[in-house]
């Protein structure tokens, strides 16, 4: 365990320092080759434009987050219900499994004008993207790790007369746990990318709408500093999975591989 | 030698009694191949019978038939006199497969819990019987781990454990030792015999292993190749309590001697 720690230490350090060592070299390179600032600012510069910034940051970025929770969260539950049918009802996997496959190959820029055109400028168009980016990769994965149950455990199951509610509930469900969060971790990734799609295309507020103001009045710096805010939006909500996972799945927790 | 035995004996009616059971599957094309052809066995009760026969000979589907997970194109399986979709209702199957099939999230104990938590079933009563059971198959100690942490024998003794844990009527072992290695084998074997003689079920252990199945079994039924029927129904005329040494004797051998000829000549030279 103190060794385990040790190594998990190290590693975060290593982490740091590469980090530390890549921000040093840019700004180095950007002072000494005299780049211009809009082509690529510093470091230095973006952490200003951050500092400079805050307010409105803070206000966008609690606009994209709750669109990212809320879409994401309906983007998993319709994955997990989905996949559930799905792998319970033959007929239903051949029913579905062609619209599923639609929403991917369509190309969600080219439908989010629509919904807008439905729905308004507000909330529901992008839950509606964002759950369609999140919700494939948790069924895909959920789908996969609900058939990773054995013929003869479910066997074993109908030897004592069990339903299927309970060869979901005793073995199947379970079994699926490390596929779905691995299915949750990308869902999450892909609920960001979502979220800037649909901003971008027609919104009011939120950090795909900076995004594309700031780009529109040549602020390089502020542009830069909100790719830095997504980046670490994204990876909070990709850490808060994985955490879920150290948490609650039993394979991580017994050390199977 | 060995004397032919129906089985039905003197006992009154057999615990298990397959009737005619014949299978066929529907290939691609419309066509059909026979696994079973018109099958007809009488098990008395806490009998234990092996079926024997090179693979495709149909021993694992009339494992199936009988625990009910497979319907029989003709002929009917029951099962102290009912259907096999009963016994299952009522808690009278254990199933014991080639590989242990235990849930990795759970501890040894709660793998063995599991169909009586299904079955609605779990008390004070069967945690005790659970305990029992777990330290007649030598597992007590091992009993709070999972079964990642647990060798290949052991896992097998923990299946065997959760399969009696519903104290069944009828145990059904579908090459539960074939995936093991020898002397591990031989170990279970005689632990089964163990086992056996302790919680006293109706057996019915499929293997492809000709010195298994005679080692252990009152009866061994020998099947052909594709489409199966049975080609030898032989009483194995060995003394209970069964020693290891029982293996070096010549009734033991001429068994094996007889069933080995018997298979080979069965089996077309390819």
């Amino acid at each position: 365990m103190v060794l385990k720690s040790t190594i998990v230490r190290w590693r975060i350090l290593g982490a740091a320092l590469l980090l530390v060592m890549l921000l040093v070299s840019w700004q180095a390179g950007v002072v000494l080759f005299d780049v211009p600032g809009y082509l690529l600012p510093s470091p230095l510069e973006i952490a200003q434009a951050l500092w400079n910034n805050h307010t409105t940051f803070a206000e966008h970025t609690l606009v994209t987050l709750g669109e990212v929770l809320i879409g994401l969260g309906v983007g998993i539950l319709l994955g997990l219900a989905l996949a559930v049918l799905m792998s319970w009802s033959p007929l239903l996997n051949n029913a579905l499994y062609a619209p599923v496959l639609a929403t991917q190959t369509t190309p969600i820029v080219a439908i989010a004008p629509i919904l807008i055109i439905w729905f308004g400028v507000g909330l529901t168009p992008k839950v509606i993207i964002i759950a369609i980016f999140s919700f494939f990769p948790v069924l895909v994965n959920t789908l996969s790790g609900l058939q990773a149950t054995s013929r003869q455990m479910v066997q074993l199951m109908k030897s004592v007369a069990a339903s299927d509610w309970q060869i979901y509930r005793y073995v199947r469900i379970p079994m699926a746990l490390p596929h779905v969060f691995a299915g949750l971790r990308l869902a999450a990734a892909a609920a960001v990318v979502g979220a800037i799609v649909v901003e971008w295309v027609s919104s009011t507020a939120g950090l795909g709408y900076l995004l594309i103001l700031y780009q529109s009045r040549l602020n390089i710096d502020e542009a830069f500093a909100t790719l830095v805010i997504l980046m670490l939006l994204g990876v909070t909500v990709f850490a808060l999975f994985a955490w879920l996972e150290r948490r609650f799945s039993w394979q991580k927790r017994l050390g199977i591989e | 030698m060995a004397e032919r035995d129906n089985g039905s004996g003197s006992e009154g009616r057999p615990l298990v009694s397959l009737r005619n059971v014949a299978k066929t599957y529907e290939v691609d094309g419309g066509s059909t191949v026979a696994a079973l052809q018109s099958v007809s066995i009488d098990i008395a009760d806490k009998q234990f019978v092996s079926l024997i026969g090179p693979s495709g000979c149909g021993k694992s589907t009339i494992m199936s038939i009988v625990a009910g997970l497979l319907e029989p194109s003709t002929g009917e399986v029951l099962i102290d006199g009912h259907p096999p979709a009963r016994a299952r209702e009522a808690h009278e199957l254990g199933i014991v497969f080639q590989q242990p099939v235990l849930l990795p999230w759970r501890t040894i104990r709660a793998n063995c819990r599991l169909l009586l938590e299904v079955a609605g079933l779990r008390s004070a009563e069967t945690e005790t019987r659970i305990q029992e059971l777990l330290e007649l198959v030598g597992l007590q100690d091992f009993a709070d781990l999972h079964p990642n942490q647990l060798s290949g024998g052991m896992r097998q003794r923990a299946a065997i454990a959760r399969a009696l844990c519903l104290d069944p009527l009828l145990l059904l072992m579908d090459e539960p030792f074939a995936a093991l290695d020898e002397f591990t084998r031989l170990q279970l074997n005689k632990e089964l015999l163990r086992v056996w003689a302790q919680r006293r079920k109706t057996i019915i252990f499929v293997t492809h292993n000709i010195a298994e199945a005679v080692f252990l079994s009152d009866r061994v039924i020998a099947m052909s190749p594709r489409p199966g029927c049975v080609i030898e129904d032989l009483a194995i005329p060995l003394p209970r309590p069964r020693h290891p040494d029982v293996r070096y004797t010549k009734d033991y051998t001429d068994c094996v001697v007889h069933l080995q000829r018997l298979l080979e000549s069965a089996i077309p030279v390819g």
